[in-house]
Parts: C-alpha cells; sequence; structure tokens
C-alpha cells in the first residue's frame, strides 16, 4: 500500500513539473524578480552576501505574497483535475485515501522543488555580483542595531543577525516558506475540488492570502492574536529569537504550520470521501 | 457468480436526474453491450462502477464487495471511460510504465505485448501529443489490459479508429473474452455490439432495458 502512496506521489510530481510552458513562466517571472531586486539590494551600497541576498528575496512580504504564492499556485492549479491520466492513476492507487495522501504529499515535494529552484536562480544569477561568505557583514550589524528602516528594507531583524549564521537563516527561510506553500497549496486543492473549477480555488487562495498581508501589514489584530496571520509565520525577520511577546517563536510558527496541514489534510480527507471524482460532466447534456 | 450486481442505482446532480434505478447483473465471462444515446447516463453509470461517482441511491457490488462502502475503487479492474487521457510530454510506452509502477505488478515485457496486442510500437518515442485519435485510443486499451484485469470496462473501446484498428480491437475483446475476462462495454458502433455481446442493454434518460 505504500509503495501505491509512493509511485502515485512520483507520478503526480512528474506530470506537476513536466508542464514546461508554466516551468518556463515561473523561471522567467523569478529572473526578473531577481534582477529587479539586485538593482534594488544595490541601492545600500554594502558588501551583502549571496545569502543576504536570498534572505532580501524570500522574506520579502510583497514577494511571498505576490510572486512565490501566485507562482506555485500555477505550478499545482490542476493537481486535483481529473485531466490527463488521473482517472486512471486513481483506481491505481486502490482507495481514495491512498490517492489523496498521494496528493498531499505531491504538494509538499512540489513546494520544496520549488523553493529549491527559486534559491537556485538567484544563486547562479547573484553569484558574480555577491560574495559568498558566511558571516554578515560589520556595516549591516551596525545599522541594523541603530535603524528599524533598515531592516525592514533588508527584511531582516537585530535579533535574528545576533542569533543565526547567513547561511542558517536561508536554510531556515526555505523551511518557513516551503510549510507557508504547502498550506496554500493544500487550501488550494481543497478549494478547488469543492468548487470543481480551477480558477475558483486559484482566486480563493489569492484573495486570503491579499487579505492575510493587509491584516499583517495594517496590524488589524491585536498584537497576540497577530502571530496566527499567516504570512507573519512565513517570514523569518518576523521572529523573535529573544521570546519577545508578539513575535512568534519558530517553534510556535512551526507547531502553527503542523497543525493548519493536519486540520486541512482532515478536511480534505473527509471531503474527498464524499464527493465525485469527477469534473468532465456537464449536467447540461442530462437535461 | 455475478462479477457486477447494480441494484437500484440511481444518480441525481443539482435536481437532474441521470440515473434512475438501473439494475444489472453481469455473470463472470460474458460480455455486455450497451447501446446509447447521447446524454442516456452512460458515462455516468460506468464511472459509478468504477467508483469516481457516489451514487445517490442503490448499490453496485464488483466481485462481491460494495463499491464505495466495502471498496472505494474495484478490484482487478480494466477501463476506459470517454477519452483516454496521458501524458502527452511522454511517449506511449513510458505513459504506461508511469501507470503500471503505481500497482507495480506487471514487467516492462508485459507493456510491451500490451501495446502489440493493439498494434501499436512499444519502440516508437513518439510523445502522445503527436498521437492521433485512433492511436491515443489503443493506448487507451492497452493501458485498460495490461495488468490482466478479470472485469474490463470500455465506453466506446473503437471510437477513433480506422477499419484495421477496429479488427485489431475485436480480436483482441474476443481473445480476452475466451480467457474469461468479463467486458462491459458502450457502443454507438452496431459492429462492436453484434460482432462481442452475449447480451445488449439499452440506455436511453437514465434507464436501462435489456434488449437481447
Amino acid at each position: 500500500m505504500h509503495n501505491t502512496i509512493i509511485n502515485s506521489t512520483i507520478q503526480s510530481f512528474k506530470a506537476t513539473i513536466l508542464n514546461k510552458i508554466r516551468i518556463r513562466i515561473i523561471i522567467l517571472t523569478m529572473v526578473i524578480l531577481i534582477l529587479y531586486s539586485i538593482t534594488n539590494i544595490n541601492k545600500f551600497g554594502l558588501n551583502f552576501s549571496i545569502y543576504n541576498f536570498v534572505i532580501f528575496i524570500l522574506n520579502n512580504p510583497l514577494n511571498v505574497t505576490f510572486i512565490f504564492t501566485t507562482c506555485f499556485l500555477l505550478l499545482i492549479i490542476d493537481l486535483g483535475n481529473f485531466k490527463s491520466n488521473e482517472a486512471f492513476c486513481i483506481l491505481r492507487c486502490g482507495s481514495r485515501l491512498n490517492w489523496y495522501i498521494s496528493k498531499v504529499l505531491c504538494i509538499g515535494i512540489s513546494a520544496v522543488f520549488f523553493n529549491l529552484l527559486v534559491v537556485f536562480l538567484i544563486f547562479i544569477s547573484g553569484i558574480m555580483k555577491f560574495s559568498i561568505k558566511n558571516s554578515w557583514d560589520s556595516n549591516i550589524v551596525l545599522l541594523s542595531s541603530t535603524d528599524h528602516n533598515f531592516n525592514i528594507a533588508l527584511n531582516i531583524s537585530k535579533e535574528l543577525l545576533v542569533a543565526f549564521s547567513p547561511l542558517k537563516s536561508v536554510i531556515v527561510s526555505i523551511g518557513l516558506l516551503t510549510l507557508y506553500l504547502i498550506v496554500v497549496g493544500l487550501l488550494n486543492f481543497i478549494i478547488n475540488a469543492i468548487a470543481k473549477n480551477n480558477a475558483v480555488g486559484f482566486l480563493s487562495v489569492e484573495v486570503i492570502i491579499f487579505l492575510s498581508l493587509i491584516i499583517y501589514k495594517k496590524e488589524l489584530l491585536y498584537n497576540n492574536l497577530i502571530k496566527f496571520i499567516l504570512i507573519k509565520n512565513a517570514l523569518l525577520q518576523e521572529h523573535t529569537f529573544n521570546n519577545i511577546n508578539f513575535l512568534s517563536t519558530l517553534l510556535f510558527s512551526f507547531l502553527y504550520f503542523l497543525m493548519i496541514v493536519i486540520i486541512l489534510k482532515f478536511i480534505g480527507f473527509a471531503l474527498f470521501k464524499r464527493i465525485d471524482l469527477d469534473n468532465k460532466t456537464k449536467i447540461d447534456s442530462y437535461k | 457468480m455475478s462479477i457486477i450486481k447494480i441494484t437500484n442505482l440511481s444518480k441525481t446532480i443539482k435536481g437532474n436526474t441521470i440515473l434512475n434505478l438501473v439494475n444489472l447483473s453481469i455473470e463472470k465471462g460474458q460480455t455486455i453491450g450497451i447501446i446509447v444515446r447521447n446524454g442516456s447516463g452512460k458515462s455516468m453509470l460506468f464511472k459509478s462502477i468504477c467508483g469516481f461517482v457516489i451514487p445517490t441511491s442503490g448499490s453496485i457490488q464488483v466481485f462481491g464487495k460494495e463499491v464505495y462502502k466495502d471498496i472505494s475503487f474495484p478490484e482487478k479492474t480494466g477501463f476506459i471511460i470517454e477519452h483516454p487521457g496521458f501524458i502527452p510530454q511522454y511517449s506511449g510506452f513510458k505513459n504506461l510504465k508511469i501507470l503500471a509502477d503505481i500497482k507495480n505488478i506487471i514487467s516492462n515485457d508485459k507493456i510491451t505485448e500490451s501495446l502489440k496486442e493493439v498494434g501499436l510500437d512499444p519502440q516508437d518515442k513518439k510523445s502522445v501529443k503527436k498521437y492521433s485519435l485512433g492511436m491515443k485510443q489503443r493506448l487507451g486499451i492497452a493501458q485498460a489490459i495490461m495488468e490482466d484485469p478479470e472485469l474490463l470496462i470500455l465506453d466506446e473501446p473503437t471510437n477513433g479508429l480506422d477499419k484495421d484498428g477496429v479488427i485489431i480491437i475485436h480480436s483482441l475483446l474476443k481473445k480476452l473474452k475466451a480467457n474469461g475476462t468479463t467486458i462491459l462495454m458502450a457502443s454507438h458502433n452496431p459492429l462492436d455490439i453484434e460482432n462481442l455481446c452475449d447480451h445488449v442493454y439499452e440506455m436511453d434518460k437514465g434507464d436501462i432495458l435489456l434488449q437481447r
């Protein structure tokens, strides 16, 4: 049974990444974003490492909300569709649970793939411009400790520079972003299944994430509740390493994402047990 | 022994009755044909038997197990419903290999043999997106038979096939029937029904009636 799930996951993932048009659109979008970000970070006139640059891109709330979320949704948008060879796969999975688990795993693998692709593109685009040293530049540490706006502009925090090395910050950022994208992917998968329409799922998730960004930016919730904003938990600089009350710890974010994934997974399974695995039927032809 | 036993099966979607108290019993080794009109509910019936669609009422038993209650999907079953879909960037062999890897019960030789049986070249590296409708249909049938199913559910098996293709598929289905495979097929083509079927039903507006 486990082999069936793994094999079905692999086939789903292959089908996902084989869509050359989508992969090209994602790569092109990312390259444009990276080149634009190089121009922006160079304006600071400081000695940045490639790790700084990765953090600068991965932890920008606008990038995460509008570009990463959109591109990732584009990658997995038709995962739950019964297009292509899906019907043949479903029957071979043996049960709805096996099929559903394979799709959840595929979303997870796709999130990891997406993040690694983004980081790879940042590295090959920025390697000639930035150093590879795994330590924070003294000027950055100095400015960070005195200028809050500098931290906001660079997507770092004073505490982060003390707590983590640049490489460790990159790895943790990738981890947070992966968990965030898994949540986004599951939401999209479930809404698509309910609506039987990819556009509805895509737009619904975009609206949820956009509202999350507005609440985060405008600080529309009390300090203790703002910890529960999706986007806030995806950004490394929004975490405390000194137990500052209104900021999340990494453990909190990990548990937060884990809880949402578990809840969504159960909602999804309860749903897929009860719905028709068919979005081709046109009711009008039976009227 | 009934391989398929459908009792009072109904399916209603958004107030439209698509299947209306369908009763059908198919014994082991039989080939049953359903003559259909567009919008008769045939695809919905086949999807219900395969477990993709959940009945509004009634029950479907396949190999003695109730679909949707005892099992999600029927075991030892091959099928094609509507237009068979494949990953367009891969060759026919690679598409079948990916599907075969899910259950992992057959070898590459069996895939090759299935492709040959439907008249496709296993060595053909051409991607499926370059296949004609008839070639896709043959690939769909190869997919359905490659794991030696005991039950075959075929929706328009000769759709898009040329004269030679029809002969190859008819001969293949006769061979499978002789080997004891139970076949349920729907077709617009009277030749499929006349040449292959033991019993013929007619389906219209969600109702099914024995014709001969």
